[in-house]
């Protein structure tokens, strides 16, 4: 429960810090990119509070990119 | 424009000095021991070369564009919607990297320094630092850099003088064991482990764009430097299976001092001096990734995304990695190539098109 309400705390603190100002300023779009990213954390921090899977992005790089590397680490490394 | 401030050329040098030891101080020396074994320091070396050689590249493509950033004229170069996708997926690995920096963080003071201490508790910390620096604005950051430079010189120093007695020259024999290719195999790694190409967002900042080339040489020179004696300090007094066996072996090279069993335990110090220097590195990303992404956003403000990103980063250092074993197998192996992309290819595209177009426009005016 109280990391939950740590999350909350946390994005009320970035939203006093950053959205009285846009808004007075008139920035909407600044504002919907603000909206979009944090509600994407928060979303992604809640997803790992409750233990659901979330794909991570290494893997992924490691699904491309990962037979090249093998290739490239056998052969340089020399023998032994 | 969205950053109003100006570094000085020496300020952009202090910069990449530090950017440069950041984290490799720390992670390189075991890196170099476990692929290129004894001769880890030729193929720091060798990755110097090359990282100097992309460096004349990154400023060949900046010296077209002195008053913009890479994402700027990423898009002045390839047009609007194709610029803005390499934009992107170029800070598609700011943003990964400074994951991973995060990361490290977390894991050394976990592992070394702080056991007991939860490693979110770590890196929120350190982010919520790194964020204030970025608020404040590269020249607040570039002049903390200047003050503190010559900490991290002099405990640099401080710890290489008191390793000398304890040099034994038989560790680095044999040269050139296995001939060049784990040399060659060593200097790829190190070379990607730089990532030299973020400082291309900083340089339309400095007061003299043109002169940037110098400050990015001397500073990748010197830092270079430093890892490079790390790097051997490193077989000479541990010896190579030591280093390969020790994840962050400086540090562990650090607890080798000891002067007359009167000076010991000085190791905090190399977790002070890298601490800094991995400050500015991870600053230096983030405030490339919020300025990057709001130019390419054409937000009014980049520090409206700092928060927000920062709330991101925090995530995505603690799943990164499932565990050490996933990283020792990713960190050199793959994210040297990932990195190639970003520090070679991209750039050096760009420059292609860049020099293809002004060609063709020459022979069209003539």
């Amino acid at each position: 429960m109280l990391k939950y309400l740590g999350l909350l705390l946390a994005s009320a603190i970035m939203i006093l810090i950053e959205v009285p100002s846009l808004w007075k300023r008139k920035r909407i779009w600044d504002l919907w990119v603000f909206s979009t990213l944090l509600f994407f954390g928060i979303v992604l921090v809640m997803m790992r509070f409750l233990n659901l899977h979330i794909p991570n992005p290494v893997n992924g790089i490691n699904e491309v990119l990962g037979p090249l590397a093998e290739a490239v680490f056998q052969n340089l490394k020399g023998g032994n | 424009m969205l950053e109003k401030g100006k570094i000085s050329h020496r300020q952009l040098t202090v910069l990449s000095l530090l950017y440069t030891i950041g984290t490799s101080i720390l992670i390189v020396p075991s890196i170099m021991s476990v692929f290129s074994r004894q001769d880890g320091w030729i193929a720091c070396l060798v990755g110097v070369v090359a990282d100097i050689t992309i460096i004349f590249i990154y400023s060949a493509l900046s010296s077209r564009y002195p008053k913009l950033s890479f994402v700027e004229y990423s898009e002045k170069i390839l047009g609007k919607w194709l610029g803005k996708a390499v934009s992107l997926f170029f800070m598609s690995f700011i943003f990964l990297l400074s994951a991973f920096l995060l990361r490290v963080v977390g894991n050394f003071m976990t592992t070394h320094i702080m056991p007991n201490t939860p490693i979110e508790v770590t890196i929120i910390l350190f982010i919520l630092v790194v964020i204030y620096a970025v608020r404040l604005g590269l020249e607040t950051t570039a002049r903390a850099g200047e003050i503190f430079l010559p900490f991290v010189i002099v405990l640099f120093l401080f710890l290489t003088v008191f390793l000398l007695p304890q040099i034994k020259i038989d560790r680095i024999e044999p040269f050139l064991e296995e001939g060049f290719k784990p040399v060659i195999l060593g200097a790829f790694y190190y070379f990607n482990l730089q990532e030299q190409v973020i400082l291309l967002m900083l340089v339309p900042y400095s007061n003299r764009p043109d002169k940037a080339r110098n400050a990015l040489l001397v500073g990748t020179s010197i830092g270079s430097l430093i890892i490079i004696v790390t790097v051997l300090l490193s077989t000479l007094v541990l010896g190579t299976e030591f280093t390969q066996r020790n994840m962050y072996a400086s540090y562990t090279l650090a607890k080798q001092i000891s002067v007359g069993n009167f000076l010991q335990r000085v190791e905090a110090m190399l977790a002070i001096l890298w601490l800094i220097t991995i400050f500015f590195k991870t600053a230096v990303c983030m405030y490339a990734l919020s300025l990057g992404t709001a130019q390419t956003l054409q937000l009014k403000d980049y520090r409206t995304l700092t928060l927000p990103f920062g709330l991101l980063l925090v995530f995505l250092s603690l799943i990164v990695y499932d565990n050490i074993v996933s990283f020792i197998s990713f960190t050199p192996k793959v994210f040297s190539l990932y990195a190639t992309i970003f520090m070679v290819i991209i750039p050096v595209l760009l420059l292609s098109i860049d020099t293809l177009r002004a060609s063709l426009k020459k022979e069209q005016s003539s």
